[in-house]
């Protein structure tokens, strides 16, 4: 597969027209993840979830194709609430959506598709830094387009952005890599739902890497948001770096789609900032989810949060791998990590590893992971109160996911995504 | 303090040399040490075979590099391989006729031989370097027919029960450490309980690295047949030298139907000075297989010396209905690094788990606990729980926790938890106000911390284990 790889990245890199400053990069990055190759289960990172055998087994053959679709149209976007549309198709931008104005709290909006401005400078975010993560390099050396946004100073976002990826992949085009970059500038305030959605039947690998900055004083939410089909391949890669006193909220919905991992690192790096890193996954039909996070508590009196809730049914597998890192800096660091998972069936399995690296003496630093069946008793006691097996059994698994979606602090979405997993509940069988 | 802390650690109570003289096989390691040690134990064939087998395999191994402490680099072939006292090489004689220097360096170490038989106690297996030069209680293990002598013995007197389980457990071809054990094992003890015997008395082994730039490997087999019962505890020291010396051990443990066996370790070799200099490096292969229906295995360690800890009483929980314990205190002051944990595999029905870690660090030592829990598929109704608590003495000092949890089966119920903390100001200050110092106070504190652990341990050695408790944090506040 990565010899065809190298045929598609010639060929991409002479079809793509607008130049980086610094197309070197570009090859270096492939360079470097040819030397690896995709990740398996060798190494720590990917212990739980073997990526190479998953990618040859979900999809025949990865390529690229500049090829764009120019009638676009998507019309099934969220109703339930108001927002600020963004769309990408196939890992381009498209102008259908928010027309950008600086009234409306951006500092500056860059779209890459075009190379409108020089944005480089702004922010960095042609910055392609080296990495041993060979799906990064991965996505350095294939990414097509993605979005830089500052927001204004002191702005707070009355309304949330919704930013659609859409896909219709072919067996020529199925593999689409794509990079955000937000910087959310002093006591700013903003919500962002990341939606992915593969409208196609063929299946897609859908590589994604986000950086989000986080000033002064700041506070971002983000959620994540998946409709995916059976084989298609979801790599998010996920940086935050907080400032003094800033919030960062992160929930991940884990639905759909074959197999995706959410690789999440936070970084507290100024004192009083806090991140809560929520999920839930609810899998079936041989579903393999992985939530990864890493916290690195860099200086004291920050906080951090993290509570996943998984159930898993019919041969589906569950990962999670969470670590609190606290260096001899953060001391009064306070630091919480729960996982709890239900197994529904023989076949279905979870792996976590809850991980706990402490260098400083005085801090609080506590993690629980759990995994079983529904309680017996429970499902006696509903059904001794008139629901038959079925409904008492979708009560609990409600109740048990419902727990991580409460922590949700905007309204309109927590309850958007109530809707959601009732949906996929009823579903679910 | 600082002076202080310097002299209470040359107090390390067990850092003197014993003066006798030594056979050693040639440096490094080769066919012909191999060969060597094979012959100084009169060893059949077969088992001169089965370390060559190893030795081939070990040709192929490299050291694994995935764990948190890091180590220079060992030189393999700059290390003695059999070192032995004069006139033991042949086989452990009657304790009248040990070298009475050898007899004083147990004294010294408070395990009096020559006491112990008189007095009703432990039954104890000393191992000295490379050889067991004494075996007590022997006839009185022997009326109830529990065998229990040095492994070089049982080779020769039990082939067939060793050949049968040698090897079972930890496999030759296991990781580098174990396999370079399986080539070139120079002696431990081995212990056999007939079925539905329980034995009478706790059997002890102590083990004592006197020789310079020695390894030991020892190798421990301890099987209990059906419906029997077993408690063996282990403890070691080791003289204070500058350089770093080996010790790679197997301890397999065998557990048939409705068996039981109990296995206490208390480590206390020499950690090294307070710069981390010289010390042992602790790298063992512990790992029980409860192979028939309601067996049970349970392991207490309590691990206060080592420059370098690296071990894993493991459980395989094979049986249905059987049962694996683990309770574990990891002390660690001054540079000493400790990665230490278990794996609970859960292959059989109905099995449960247990573990408890309690780990406390201070000074500038790293303190890991590394766990494995897997639940395979057919292991249904099993049961899992496992608490890990660390403790903090100072802010130069890690604590680290690294679970894995696999359960694939969906009738299981796994249950994992963590804590971080340090000894607050308002525990000391409560001492204090009571009239204790400063190190009494926060020995009080790590005692009533590690107490789950210390209750799990045969009473004589919870005593010494309470001490070292203290003693090992003495200096780190203040």
């Amino acid at each position: 597969m990565i010899e065809e790889l190298n045929k598609n990245f010639e060929i991409f890199r002479k079809t793509y027209i607008p130049k980086l400053e610094d197309e070197k990069k570009r090859i270096e990055a492939f360079k470097d993840f040819e030397k690896s190759g995709f990740p398996n289960k060798k190494l720590e990172d990917w212990k739980f979830s073997d990526f190479s055998s998953i990618i040859s087994n979900k999809i025949e053959n990865i390529k690229v194709s500049l090829e764009r679709n120019k009638n676009f149209k998507f019309e099934n976007f969220i109703k339930d609430f108001d927002h600020i549309k963004i769309f990408f198709f196939n890992g381009f931008f498209v102008e259908k959506g928010e027309k950008f104005d600086e009234k409306k709290g951006f500092n500056y909006v860059t779209p890459y598709n075009g190379f409108k401005r020089n944005f480089s400078k702004e922010g960095g975010f042609l910055i392609l830094p080296n990495s041993n993560n060979a799906l990064e390099s991965l996505n350095n050396a294939f990414f097509t387009d993605g979005l830089s946004i500052a927001t204004k100073k002191n702005f707070e976002f009355k309304k949330p952005i919704v930013i659609y990826n859409i896909f219709e992949g072919s067996k020529k085009n199925n593999f689409f890599n794509n990079k955000i970059h937000f910087v959310i500038s002093e006591n700013s305030k903003l919500d962002i739902m990341i939606y992915n959605i593969n409208i196609g039947e063929e299946p897609i690998f859908f590589n994604l890497k986000n950086t989000f900055y986080l000033k002064k004083n700041s506070i971002f939410k983000l959620y994540n948001l998946s409709d995916f089909k059976k084989n298609d391949v979801h790599y998010n890669f996920g940086r935050y770096f907080l400032e003094e006193n800033s919030i960062f909220e992160n929930f991940n919905n884990c639905y759909s789609g074959g197999f995706s991992k959410s690789d999440l690192v936070c970084s507290l790096n100024k004192e009083y900032s806090s991140c809560f890193i929520n999920g839930v996954m609810l899998s079936q039909d041989q579903n393999h989810h992985e939530i990864k996070t890493l916290i690195n508590h860099n200086e004291k009196n920050t906080k951090s949060y993290q509570k996943i809730k998984s159930v898993l049914n019919h041969s589906s597998k569950g990962v999670f791998q969470g670590k609190i890192k606290v260096s001899p800096e953060a001391q009064k660091t306070d630091g919480y990590q729960l996982s709890k998972a239900l197994l529904l069936d023989k076949n279905s399995e979870f792996d976590s590893k809850p991980e706990l690296e402490i260098y400083a003496d005085d801090v609080k630093c506590s993690h629980g992971s759990t995994s079983g069946n529904l309680d017996e008793e429970a499902i006696f006691y509903l059904m001794s109160r008139g629901l038959d097996k079925y409904e008492a059994k979708k009560l609990l698994i409600k109740g048990f996911l419902t727990d991580a979606i409460e922590t949700i602090t905007n309204n309109e979405i927590k309850k958007y995504f109530l809707n959601k997993l009732e949906n996929n509940i009823n579903e679910h069988r | 303090m600082r002076e202080k802390e310097i002299n209470k650690l040359k107090d390390y109570k067990y850092g003197f040399t014993t003066d006798i003289e030594n056979i050693k096989a040639p440096k490094g390691l080769n066919k012909e040490v191999i060969k060597f040690i094979s012959e100084a134990k009169n060893e059949p064939k077969w088992m001169l075979e089965w370390r060559m087998k190893a030795y081939e395999r070990l040709k192929n191994l490299k050291e694994p590099n995935w764990q948190k402490p890091k180590y220079p680099k060992i030189n393999y072939q700059n290390i003695y391989y059999y070192s032995a006292p004069k006139g033991t090489s042949n086989k452990p004689k009657s304790i009248d006729e040990l070298d009475p220097k050898i007899l004083e360096t147990y004294k010294k170490l408070g395990i009096p031989l020559q006491e112990q038989q008189r007095l009703n106690g432990i039954a104890v297996d000393a191992v000295f370097d490379s050889v067991s030069v004494a075996t007590t209680f022997k006839d009185k293990l022997n009326e109830v027919g529990v065998i229990f002598c040095p492994i070089s013995e049982a080779i020769q007197k039990h082939p067939d029960l060793v050949k049968k389980y040698l090897g079972t457990v930890i496999p030759i071809t296991d990781h580098y450490f174990a396999t370079l054990n399986s080539a070139v094992f120079t002696d431990g003890s081995f212990v056999y309980i007939p079925k539905g015997v329980r034995c009478p008395m706790e059997l002890s082994t102590y083990f004592r690295i006197n020789a310079s730039q020695t390894g030991q490997f020892e190798r421990t087999l301890i099987i209990a047949d059906e419906g029997s019962y077993v408690s063996y505890l282990e403890g070691c020291t080791a003289p204070m030298r500058d350089e770093n010396q080996l010790h790679a051990a197997n301890v397999e443990l065998i557990a048939l139907d409705d068996a039981e066996i109990k296995y206490s370790t208390v480590q206390n070799w020499y950690p090294g000075d307070e710069d981390g200099k010289g010390g042992i490096y602790n790298f063992v292969t512990k790992r029980g297989l409860c192979k028939g229906k309601n067996s049970k295995i349970s392991w207490t360690q309590v691990e206060t010396g080592s420059a370098i800890t690296w071990k894993y009483p493991s459980c395989i929980l094979r049986g249905d209905n059987s049962v694996g314990e683990f309770y574990s205190i990891a002390i660690t002051n001054n540079h000493q690094k400790a990665d230490t944990g278990t794996k609970m595999t859960h292959i059989g029905k109905n099995t449960k788990s247990k573990i408890i870690s309690k780990g406390i660090s201070a000074g500038y030592a790293d303190n890991t606990y590394r766990g494995l829990v897997d639940i395979n598929k057919n292991a249904n109704n099993s049961r899992n729980y496992t608490q890990c608590d660390s403790l903090l003495i100072g802010n130069k000092c890690g604590a680290h926790t690294v679970p894995y949890i696999r359960n694939k089966n969906s009738l299981t119920n796994v249950e994992h938890e963590a804590t971080t903390s340090k000894i607050s100001d308002e525990q000391l200050f409560y001492c204090n106000q009571r009239g204790l110092n400063q190190e009494e106070a926060v020995s009080l504190i790590v005692n009533g911390f590690c107490k789950e652990v210390l209750q799990q341990l045969p009473m004589e050695f919870a005593v010494e284990a309470q001490k070292l408790v203290s003693i090992s944090l003495e200096g780190s506040v203040g």
